[in-house]
């Protein structure tokens, strides 16, 4: 890279203000022991993992901002955010701790630079604070409003740009093949494409959005070049999964801590029906309680609701439904005893809904089909289903027609790597000599080097957190954009630019806390959401022998004890057309070739509501735990399933690399009808859309704006942020710039 | 319906239907001053004076009485 860090200008000015790290450093960074030389090279350089830091303690960067072989999806360890990234984004949006400090526009919270601010780099028509779908997204509709020669610059404190779409991408050898390299990929991130048919349709109800509001992400990817229309070109999509002929199982572990001794037992193969419940709880540990209490909400059908309390109109039902949680309908309605409830029922709606059953609606958990709402509770269809209280994600996956839903084996980064190639000339390089197709783009490699070079009308520049926004104070005057960047030899360096407009496309609390001069009720808006945590892990197999020895493909954990919601092993992937795919490998892996083990967790205590709380329960079990705490977690219950059915799981032998995908910032908050009042008014009455409203020249965008978890929201947020901007006519005053040596 | 009672050794107590209960004494409140979330034992005064607001949703099932 020769021409990509930022320039300085020659200018600097003096501090901001004073600014602490409180925040303990551990001697193990990413699950990775390094040397004080290495914790130095970590500190300067906030894109290296721990893995990097260590390295680089002996091989210090060659002076520029990125290394030359800079490859984030590669990188193992805790990817996602980081332990830097983590510091930083507490640093800005720690707890206050005094009322005063809860917003200032002077010296209050953000990252205050201790040493003097370079200005940096000509004046751009455009700063993105935040380079993941929706700030990716708005420079596209940036170019479009403004002009294709405009000169835009994304921000992202983040390694890589995607924001929570990020790529897991392992290289294995493959030893039943002469250890030929097996490249394997997973999203380490957002999943997929959800619901397209539902992207452009009214919403309906209270929140009274109309189909047009999200016609820019259908518009995008045609104009990315994506058919989400043609099936085959999406076949094979994700894990292959293992053939049935290896007979491999689905196994519950129902733990000591909770059961007496550790029960592991096949999942139910027995009919759907009471008998065969009832034959599935006599192998289970439950108490005859509890195992009653299952068999009956998972079977009876009785309409229990007008049994508790008399005669109710269908109305009257699903109102009551928005008014109590899941574990409180299955409480009070099926006599559900807490070991049932967290046996069976607390763990199933964190992947839709972001909190265990204690936290969530049960009119959200009816309509996305949980159990315990049958067919003699006389409540509508839930197709096309709305009432007042329900949940967005509930209400997009009710809506007929509301297909496809797309993947790429590594998620929606795959779409944003088309975009980007699109903005910047050289990002995507060809595959095969074409430019990257959809299909193709799983091949090309991201070259790094070009995102930020300075003859790019569009840059992106990354491991840079930002620390302050200053709209400008009058018209024609330019915003400024402070942060902490990465000078050429690696080191840290506080760096400013300015430009006509300003969209942020970060977490809401995060501008919240970033701009200065935000009217108070603005800020408190901005607060009131928090983003959901959550871990995807990611591991590569040399082999699954010890899998195929024990006959299983998966484990559930019961009970609340264990920390993974789920653990799975997968062998073989594949993308595109059958027989013609673009990306291997073909499925059917033997056991002695590569294979990944998928496992999840959604954290938050059992005993947490409100479901904010939830969220802030489970980001702390994230915070308390290292790198080595989570990998002993899931080896332990790994070997608690396979071991007893004899399979010999060894990690310092099976396993090749460790990716635990940590977003303590994750999903954007959803309203629930339980704890969100506003849910009930109009739309534009809710926090986030009176938060996100555009403040001089700076516009707020990121799917927290819409109060929905999708990409296709983030980037319709980055359409409205980029609408939301006033026109400007003053001409950018171009500096005299001075390189920097 | 569960009711939560601020008695005079400054401690609460919650009855009522159990489900209830057991939801409201789980229950914490948002103190927006200090961006914490505060249960009913950690400062039973604040969560009292908190918690009628914060539950508030269009048919309360749980309600506050000192």
């Amino acid at each position: 890279m020769s021409e990509h860090g930022p320039e300085d200008n020659g200018t600097s000015e003096k501090a901001l203000g004073p600014g602490s790290d409180e925040i303990t450093r551990r001697d193990f960074l990413d699950g990775v022991a390094i040397t004080a030389a290495g914790l130095a090279i970590a500190a300067a350089a906030p894109h290296l993992t721990g893995a990097e830091a260590a390295h680089a303690a002996t091989n210090p960067p060659s002076g520029t901002g990125l290394p030359p072989d800079y490859y984030p999806p590669t990188t193992t360890g805790l990817t996602g955010e980081a332990d830097l990234v983590v510091r930083n984004t507490m640093r800005i949006d720690p707890p206050a701790r005094k009322p005063k400090d809860i917003h200032s526009t002077k010296q209050g919270h953000g990252v205050h630079p201790h040493n003097p601010v370079h200005n940096v780099d000509n004046d751009y028509d455009c700063v993105i604070v935040g380079a993941g779908a929706s700030g990716i997204g708005a420079a596209k509709f940036y170019r479009d409003r403004f002009g294709p020669d405009t000169k835009i610059l994304l921000i992202d404190q983040l390694p890589d740009f995607g924001g929570n779409s990020h790529r897991n991408e392992f290289h294995v050898p493959d030893a039943f093949r002469g250890n030929a390299d097996v490249m394997t990929l997973r999203n380490g991130g957002t999943v997929n494409l959800d619901s397209i048919g539902a992207w452009n349709k009214p919403q309906g109800g209270l929140m009274d959005i109309p189909g047009s509001y999200g016609q820019p992400a259908v518009d995008i990817l045609g104009w990315a070049g994506v058919d989400y229309t043609t099936a085959t070109n999406w076949q094979n999509g994700g894990a292959a999964g293992i053939p049935s002929s290896y007979g491999l199982r689905s196994m519950l572990l129902f733990p000591a801590a909770e059961f007496g001794t550790d029960h592991v037992i096949q999942s139910r193969t027995e009919p759907n029906t009471a008998a065969g419940w009832t034959t599935f709880m006599a192998r289970t540990p439950y108490s005859s309680a509890a195992a009653a209490a299952i068999i009956a909400i998972q079977t009876s059908n009785t309409d229990v609701m007008t049994a508790k309390d008399g005669p109710m109109t269908q109305a009257e039902k699903v109102q009551k439904l928005t008014q109590m949680t899941y574990k409180q309908y299955l409480q009070y309605y099926w006599d559900c005893p807490d070991e049932a409830f967290h046996g069976e029922y607390w763990r199933g709606s964190g992947s839709l809904l972001g909190a265990g059953g204690q936290a969530v609606s049960a009119a959200d958990c009816w309509v996305l089909g949980r159990p315990g709402f049958p067919s003699a509770l006389g409540l509508p269809s839930t197709t096309d289903v709305v009432f007042p209280g329900i949940g967005r994600t509930p209400q997009q996956d009710s809506k007929s027609g509301s297909g496809p839903t797309r993947a790429w084996p590594d998620g929606n980064i795959s779409l944003l790597k088309l975009i980007v190639g699109k903005l910047i000339p050289g990002s995507q390089p060809d595959v095969n000599g074409a430019p990257p197709t959809q299909l193709t783009i799983l091949q090309s490699k991201t070259n790094y080097n070009v995102l930020d070079d300075p003859a790019n009308n569009v840059r992106i520049r990354l491991n840079s957190t930002v620390c302050e926004v200053v709209p400008a104070q009058s018209t024609g005057d330019l915003a400024t954009v402070t942060y902490i960047g990465t000078n050429k030899k690696g080191h840290n360096q506080n760096e400013r630019v300015r430009a006509k407009h300003v969209i942020m496309a970060c977490w809401n609390r995060v501008t919240a806390r970033l701009v200065d001069g935000l009217p108070d009720d603005q800020v408190a808006n901005l607060c009131y959401a928090r983003k959901v945590p959550l871990i995807y892990g990611r591991v590569a197999l040399k082999n699954w022998q010890a899998w195929a020895d024990a006959h299983v493909s998966s484990i559930s954990p019961r009970g609340t004890s264990l920390f993974w919601d789920s653990t799975s092993v997968s062998a073989g992937a594949g993308f595109g057309p059958t027989g013609s795919p673009v990306y291997g490998p073909t499925p059917n892996q033997p056991p002695a070739s590569p294979a990944q083990i998928t496992f999840t967790v959604v954290p938050n205590r059992p005993d947490a509501i409100p479901q904010l709380y939830a969220y802030e329960s489970g980001r702390q079990m994230l915070f308390e735990r290292s790198f080595a705490d989570l990998e002993s977690s899931l080896w332990d219950v790994i070997q608690r399933v396979l071991g007893p059915n004899g399979g010999s799981f060894d990690p310092a032998n099976d396993v090749h690399s460790v990716m635990f995908n940590r977003w303590n910032y994750g999903y954007a908050h959803e309203l629930s009808s339980c704890f969100d009042p506003s849910l009930y008014g109009p739309w534009v009455d809710q926090p986030h859309r009176k938060g996100c409203v555009p403040f001089r020249n700076i516009a707020i965008a990121c799917s927290d704006s819409e109060g929905f978890a999708y990409t296709h929201s983030a980037i319709n947020e980055g359409f409205r942020a980029v609408n939301d901007l006033p026109a400007s006519s003053a001409p950018l005053r171009v500096r005299r710039m001075r390189r920097r040596r | 319906m569960a009711v939560a009672t601020l008695r005079e050794d400054g401690t609460i107590e919650v009855e009522g239907e159990p489900t209830s209960v057991d939801f409201l004494a789980s229950f914490r409140v948002h103190d927006a001053r200090s961006d914490t979330w505060v249960s009913k034992d950690e400062d039973p005064a604040l969560w009292v004076d908190l918690m009628p607001e914060q539950m508030r949703t269009p048919l309360r099932w749980a309600e506050r009485h000192e």
